[in-house]
């Protein structure tokens, strides 16, 4: 259907990596903000959200168990402008299986990351005068908190990840 | 053959201070076991980040200067000189605690005004 409607000659696309340990919000946030989403299993999910009649974000989310693949992520990130790192901000676990992706995928390409701190349904840590839009830890790989089930919130995250792109633009 | 340096500090441990920060914890744990080099680039992201804070809180009434009054007020002249930076570290984050805590909970500041306003 999708193909039919958007042939592929037509299509230019956008494509962003939605990762985080297993079990992270990468579904309902990929379901917040896309119009078609495809689930494979929990953590493989793929989203398509239409910005103009023939340019298109792709979402892609990839669940890790904390480990990282040089190979995989190396073909990857040749088609991706960025990647957002989803975790519960309020489990320490989340937190900890996030780190090791997060140093690498921080050190090894050149394409920017947010880091998305998910709160869910419980209160941020801190004003948004002091997040918004995001806290710069590199010149490229920033921070922000977003609640994955939220649109605004999860578009938001989005945007930070383009903003930081055009950023980078010599 | 091109070699590229790993960062001094990495991502995971910048974003490890600002969970502590933002959670009210004591920063000193995070400074265990780290190399000179390593301590010099945690007090130059916590300064950084004091400064970010400090603007995004207090807006035109930020002042830089404020925090370096508080700095030497708040330094132990005998303090041995390898655990100084370590002291510095440690004043330089309640700081941006309090900036951060400023903007987070501006009900409270009528009670701690004027410590706020002394930084």
């Amino acid at each position: 259907m999708f193909e039919a409607t958007y042939p592929k000659e037509k299509r230019r696309i956008g494509e962003i990596a939605i990762v985080g340990p297993k079990g992270s919000a990468k579904q309902p946030f990929i379901q917040s903000i896309c119009q078609d989403v495809i689930i494979t299993d929990q953590d493989v999910i793929f989203g398509s959200l239409k910005v103009s009649s023939d340019l298109f974000l792709f979402l892609y989310g990839i669940g890790t168990n904390g480990r990282a693949y040089d190979f995989a992520w190396d073909l990857v990130a040749q088609k991706i402008l960025g990647y957002i790192v989803l975790f519960d901000w309020y489990d320490e676990q989340s937190f900890k299986r996030s780190k090791q992706l997060l140093d690498f995928l921080t050190f090894r390409f050149d394409a920017p990351v947010i880091i998305a701190a998910d709160v869910r349904d419980r209160p941020y840590p801190v004003n948004e005068k002091i997040y918004r839009p995001n806290i710069s830890l590199t010149a490229k790989d920033r921070l922000t908190f977003c609640r994955s089930d939220d649109t605004k919130s999860t578009k938001r995250v989005v945007v930070s990840l383009l903003d930081t792109l055009i950023d980078q633009l010599p | 053959m091109i070699t590229v340096k790993e960062p001094i500090l990495k991502t995971s441990q910048k974003l490890d201070i600002l969970r502590h920060l933002f959670s009210d914890q004591p920063i000193a744990s995070l400074l265990q076991g780290l190399e000179q080099i390593e301590i010099a680039a945690f007090q130059n992201f916590i300064w950084d980040k004091t400064i970010e804070f400090g603007i995004r809180a207090q807006g035109k009434n930020f002042s830089q200067e404020n925090i370096l009054t508080k700095i030497r007020r708040s330094l132990n002249i005998n303090t041995v000189p390898e655990q100084q930076v370590a002291q510095q570290i440690e004043i330089i984050f309640e700081i941006a605690k309090e900036y951060v805590h400023h903007a987070t909970h501006p009900e409270m500041t009528n009670s701690t005004t004027s410590k706020v306003n002394s930084i």
